[in-house]
């Protein structure tokens, strides 16, 4: 018997909250909703006060979806008083503790290790799968270009932009000129796995290759491990019968355009 | 004799170790240095043969040189910067020209000697390239009678307050702080500094003296940079600070005439460099805390910016000192005014913030090979420390990784 699930998320059109809102045994709450009595001052650690109208999380299976605050009501009080973003995953870790499981780590970005920069990603993975690639890259330190002079058929990147592989039109303002991050494009045909648990399903969005299946368990493995992440997306490339890694995604961005996603989700809650 | 890491982190917590545990590094930087700077210079002066001559006049000098100078001059960012740029250029004398670091190692010297700088033969190297102490206590210049030899302010009762040397006109793409042109510093600005910088010494005096004994014995001169006008906007990264190991005992601080950096706001960044320093004379002796390697970075959970391993590893021990420094004075109460008190608290929230991450500090690291197990358990420690202090109010469980 799966375990009662619990979506919390804080981009409104997130994608997995869309998906489950309407499924029996799932509650879906936005961040706004889950904070809104969480008492936030000036210089003070905050105090996650849960309304009863949430639901419990006690023993619960949370798909934790907080990715970024920036646009969130309680993003928005932090900045008001000047406190640190860690606070706010603090408050909501403790919230959280109760819970069974959770899909993901608690974090901002580069902390949480499912929101680890791609550079970061590929060398963590590298060192745990053997006999897979990732993209060659240089990586400038502040304002300083890097040599970009080893790389063939590169573009410029965004460090966090996962799934956008097409030149450089991931690179946010600010970007282009700070820590600059180049990266060889991949060669061959691009595979996603989207995965939940155990569960996953191959998505070919040019084409299908040979692929062995067999190789993508122990790759689901390592990144539900190094990333802390029991969904997720994992783009590779495969050329011959090699497999290039290039990122393993908690944002399920390519989830819409999956058949199976609604059995994938669910058949990824664990079991009591 | 040897100090272990877990003693570099007592010095900044016990104020019972801070003396013993400074000294006996410092004692071991003043061994270690002098030996690293004989490799060096043996090295230079094999490159090329034009090298052995600037050599040996240097080692000539250095041998007329009483102890306490000698030390003057090992403490100095002349060794620092000779040794880390054997064929560089120190910085520009009066009149532009470039100085190279063998020459500005040299001069340094000279100035130690114990001859007046107004005798006839060094007092034309005065007037030609400019001449200073080594720890920029004092400096000559020339006036209409001739040479005068003119003592620089003092902050905390040592610390050279420099605005105008060579050095502190240094012109650094990749400095946080020297990359922006230097401007000069007026009189009447120059006593604002003064009296700010003087003010913080006495703020970390009196919330953690230790701290400011630490400071003392590991800084031995400021280099303040103005670089925009009181008219001009600010941003905070005017506002900046920076340590830089090419120049030992030296820190940075960014356009402290502007209101906007406090006094409050000085002693964090004194405080802030000076561990740097601190820290740096320890892996001076024994070893580098990790890899300056760049390629790959981990975030900096105060900053979220992407900085070297080795940047994160001193964060940690900084931030643990202004930690410190800022809960004792946030506790003073209404003694600084109720304004710097509630930016103090905004502060010690934000500092302590980056210690309240789900993860142990020391799996940020992204390393190609182990860190030292001593360094990373102190680090640990640390951000248990901090989070211990906040316990009553968070709760302890830690999520266990599920994935």
């Amino acid at each position: 018997m799966k375990i009662p699930t619990i979506v919390i998320h804080s981009d409104p059109e997130d994608v997995v909250a869309t998906e489950l809102r309407d499924v029996e045994g799932v509650s879906v709450i936005h961040l706004d909703e889950l904070t809104q009595s969480w008492c936030v001052q000036e210089a003070e650690i905050i105090e996650p006060v849960v309304e009863t109208s949430i639901p419990n999380m006690w023993s619960a299976y949370i798909i934790n979806r907080v990715f970024d605050l920036s646009c969130t009501e309680i993003g928005k009080r932090l900045r008001a008083f000047g406190l640190h973003e860690n606070w706010a995953h603090t408050a909501l870790g403790s919230v959280l503790s109760r819970a069974h499981a959770l899909a993901h780590g608690i974090g901002p970005r580069g902390v949480s290790r499912s929101l680890l920069p791609l550079n970061v990603q590929w060398k963590l993975l590298s060192e745990r799968v053997p006999g897979i690639k990732t993209p060659r890259f240089a990586f400038g330190f502040g304002h300083r270009m890097p040599d970009i002079s080893h790389l063939d058929k590169f573009v410029q990147k965004s460090v966090w932009s996962y799934f956008r592989w097409d030149g450089d039109s991931d690179v946010a303002e600010g970007e282009q000129q700070w820590h600059p991050f180049f990266v060889e494009q991949p060669q061959g045909i691009p595979i996603i796995c989207s995965y939940h648990g155990d569960v996953f399903a191959l998505s070919f969005p040019r084409g299908r290759p040979k692929a062995d299946l067999g190789t993508f368990p122990a790759l689901i493995h390592a990144c539900r491990e190094l990333f802390d992440s029991r969904m997720g997306e994992i783009l590779v490339y495969q050329e011959d019968e090699i497999l290039t890694f290039c990122a393993c995604s908690p944002y399920m961005a390519g989830i819409g355009e999956l058949g199976e996603r609604e059995q994938l989700l669910l058949q990824g809650v664990p079991s009591s | 004799m040897r100090t272990s890491i877990e003693e570099i982190r007592r010095a900044i917590e016990d104020p019972r170790r801070t003396v013993d545990v400074c000294s006996v590094l410092l004692d071991a930087w003043f061994e270690v240095t002098p030996r690293r700077l004989g490799e060096a210079l043996s090295k230079f002066r094999a490159e090329k043969l034009e090298n052995h001559e600037c050599v040996e006049k240097f080692e000539r000098t250095f041998k007329s040189l009483d102890p306490a100078a000698r030390r003057r001059l090992l403490g100095s960012p002349w060794v620092s910067g000779f040794m880390d740029d054997p064929d560089g250029v120190s910085h520009e004398d009066p009149d532009g020209r470039p100085v190279s670091t063998i020459e500005a190692l040299h001069l340094a010297a000279r100035a130690e000697c114990p001859i007046s700088p107004n005798h006839e033969e060094t007092g034309g190297l005065h007037h030609r390239k400019g001449v200073e102490s080594p720890l920029g206590e004092w400096v000559v210049r020339q006036r209409d009678f001739g040479f005068e030899k003119v003592e620089r302010a003092k902050v905390g009762g040592v610390i050279a307050l420099d605005v105008d040397s060579g050095l502190a006109r240094r012109n650094e793409p990749e400095s946080g702080t020297f990359c922006n042109p230097f401007m000069s510093i007026s009189p009447e600005e120059h006593l604002v500094i003064q009296e700010k910088l003087e003010a913080a010494m006495e703020l970390v005096d009196n919330a953690t003296p230790h701290l400011g004994l630490l400071i003392r014995i590991f800084t031995r001169r400021v280099f303040v940079r103005k670089s925009i006008q009181l008219g001009d906007q600010v941003s905070p990264l005017n506002l900046g600070s920076e340590y830089r190991p090419i120049h030992v005992g030296c820190i940075r601080i960014l356009n402290v005439h502007r209101p906007e950096m406090t006094v409050d706001l000085c002693a964090e960044a004194i405080l802030h460099e000076s561990v740097h320093s601190y820290l740096s004379a320890y892996e001076e002796v024994h070893g580098k805390f990790m890899s300056g390697a760049i390629r790959v970075r981990p975030v900096s959970p105060w900053s979220g910016n992407f900085i070297p391993n080795h940047s994160l590893a001193h964060a940690v021990f900084v931030y643990y000192a202004i930690h410190q420094l800022l809960g004792r004075l946030a506790g003073f109460g209404g003694e600084i005014g109720e304004e710097a008190g509630r930016r103090m608290k905004r502060r010690l929230m934000h500092v302590a913030g980056g210690f309240f991450i789900e993860r142990k500090i020391s799996t940020l690291f992204v390393l190609e090979s182990p860190a030292s197990l001593q360094l990373m358990a102190v680090v640990d420690e640390i951000q248990e420390e901090i989070r211990a202090q906040y316990s009553p109010k968070v709760p302890r469980e830690m999520l266990e990784s599920v994935a």
